[in-house]
């Protein structure tokens, strides 16, 4: 099928909501109604620009929506076409808060290549190995802490700070840092969510926590180059690219990127983990029968369940086709992970919680490609780690209430959500 | 039977060496190594799970 190029600004726009903050404010079923719709009649559909509110970008003429399984691997794999350094996030953003945050993940090669590389080594099977016994030993003293109280705040005393704990140990971040590291990181994401924002402006704020990062990141860099460290500061203080050192700034970069992407994942994980556990008792008592037979199998499910992040964006290099329509140079390419972790075409009632699910080739690390997410491998281990600690020890752990999502179009957020159990003697 | 890397494409995720750690190593420069160029035939089972795994293409099975 050959479709004929139409000029954006005359383009017309589906009338499918993906665009509203009130789409981004509702439930994640709620979404999935209308991207089953999507998916089954028009899989890739051209938009009316994301409602912003952070910055007003009188270019942005919409975008490309991505739904499908099949799509959105082709997409991420055609990296020539569809390339990641005008932005990954829906929105138009000024470019200073693009170049604080984004780090490697928007660039391109060869530059890209070069760069992940020196991070790539701290993240291989090898290093997680080298590391699995922090990582246990991480979870054990996150429920050690709650073991005896009966009831908590999973997000608040959980989720957060399993993630935190492990990439700043990586990255080589003192305990004095970490909670407000961990907390300004947030922001990239969740500076549409009311409950985190407390009526702060949008971009005043992202900027705010942009500073805070770096007079963080400024700091810890002044440190390794007095007194090197094992870490993964010091691996890029002392790092070359070409012969040439990386400046302040990508090393700042870096670190926002490690930050936001190391924390704000797996603690969304966690959280839809545990609370999919809880309400899927026979589900539970199945994985408990067997952890370690069944917990690598359980994680996929889990991290396909949670998909923690909802959206990537690419922008077309090139005319081009996509699923039969004429892509233009310079359109934005949105995917929507959640999406295709529910097309039915590659799961079988995907709307099934499912631990014993084999195949799984969810897309919740990416679908492939050069940006596959780096961090994959630590994030099985922490989420098999703190999963087989709460089973093991609070096996009665339950999710009461309703938790309290956050509004937001790139991660799949959980802001609170109260767990009771019976207290360990 | 022979594992052919590609460098440019491989992007040292090391999913590769989670399926087989013994052929596979993302050294500490973050660049993969080969370690068992040419493994042998009763492990082509592995090696083609190890080759589907590589996220960016940068593996290659001949022979």
């Amino acid at each position: 099928m050959t479709a004929t190029a139409v000029p954006r600004a005359e383009r017309p726009y589906d009338p499918a909501d993906l665009s509203s903050l009130a789409f981004w404010s509702g439930t994640a079923a709620d979404r999935e109604r209308v991207f089953a719709e999507l998916r089954r009649e028009r899989p890739v559909s051209w938009h009316r620009p994301v409602e912003n509110g952070l910055f007003e970008d009188p270019n942005d003429q919409g975008f490309w929506a991505v739904v499908r399984h099949a799509d959105l691997v082709e997409v991420t794999r055609r990296h020539e076409d569809f390339v990641s350094g005008q932005g990954i996030v829906f929105e138009s953003m000024p470019q200073e808060l693009l170049d604080a945050g984004q780090g490697f993940i928007a660039m391109d090669p060869p530059r890209h290549t070069k760069v992940r590389r020196l991070l790539s080594s701290a993240f291989t099977p090898r290093q997680m190995a080298r590391i699995g016994d922090r990582i246990e030993a991480n979870a054990r003293r996150i429920v050690d802490d709650i073991a005896g109280k009966g009831e908590v705040d999973v997000v608040a005393e959980i989720s957060a700070l399993l993630p935190m704990h492990n990439i700043c140990d990586m990255v080589g971040i003192p305990d004095r840092h970490r909670r407000t590291v961990a907390h300004e990181a947030q922001f990239a994401g969740g500076w549409r969510d009311d409950d985190l924002m407390q009526g702060a402006e949008p971009l005043g704020r992202l900027m705010q926590a942009t500073h805070t990062m770096r007079e963080v990141a400024t700091e810890l860099i002044a440190e390794r180059r007095a007194e090197p460290q094992d870490d993964l500061l010091t691996a890029l203080v002392q790092a070359e690219v070409d012969g040439e050192r990386l400046t302040d700034d990508e090393i700042v970069s870096f670190f926002g990127l490690l930050m936001i992407a190391g924390n704000d994942t797996t603690r969304q994980s966690t959280s839809h983990g545990l609370q999919a556990l809880s309400d899927h008792p026979e589900q539970r008592e199945w994985l408990r029968a067997d952890l370690d037979g069944r917990m690598a199998g359980a994680v996929e499910e889990i991290v396909r369940w949670a998909t923690p992040i909802m959206t990537f964006r690419r922008t077309a290099a090139r005319d081009c086709e996509l699923g039969g329509r004429s892509i233009t140079e310079g359109d934005k390419v949105i995917m929507f992970y959640a999406s295709a972790n529910w097309d039915t075409d590659v799961f079988t009632a995907p709307e099934r919680f499912d631990l014993s699910r084999s195949p799984n080739p969810h897309v919740s690390f990416g679908g492939g490609g050069i940006h596959h997410c780096l961090g994959n491998q630590l994030a099985r281990r922490q989420l098999a780690a703190l999963f087989r600690e709460v089973l093991t020890r609070l096996p009665d752990f339950e999710v009461v209430g309703e938790p309290v999502y956050s509004t937001g179009n790139f991660f799949h957020g959980v802001n609170a959500m109260t767990a009771r159990f019976t207290p360990e003697a | 039977m022979r594992i052919v890397l590609d460098q440019g494409k491989c992007s040292s995720l090391g999913m590769c060496e989670a399926v087989a750690p013994d052929v596979f190593e993302v050294g500490d420069d973050g660049a993969l190594q080969l370690l068992q160029p040419e493994p042998p035939e009763d492990r082509r089972g592995q090696m083609e799970e190890a080759v589907a795994a590589c996220p960016t293409g940068a593996l290659t099975l001949e022979g």
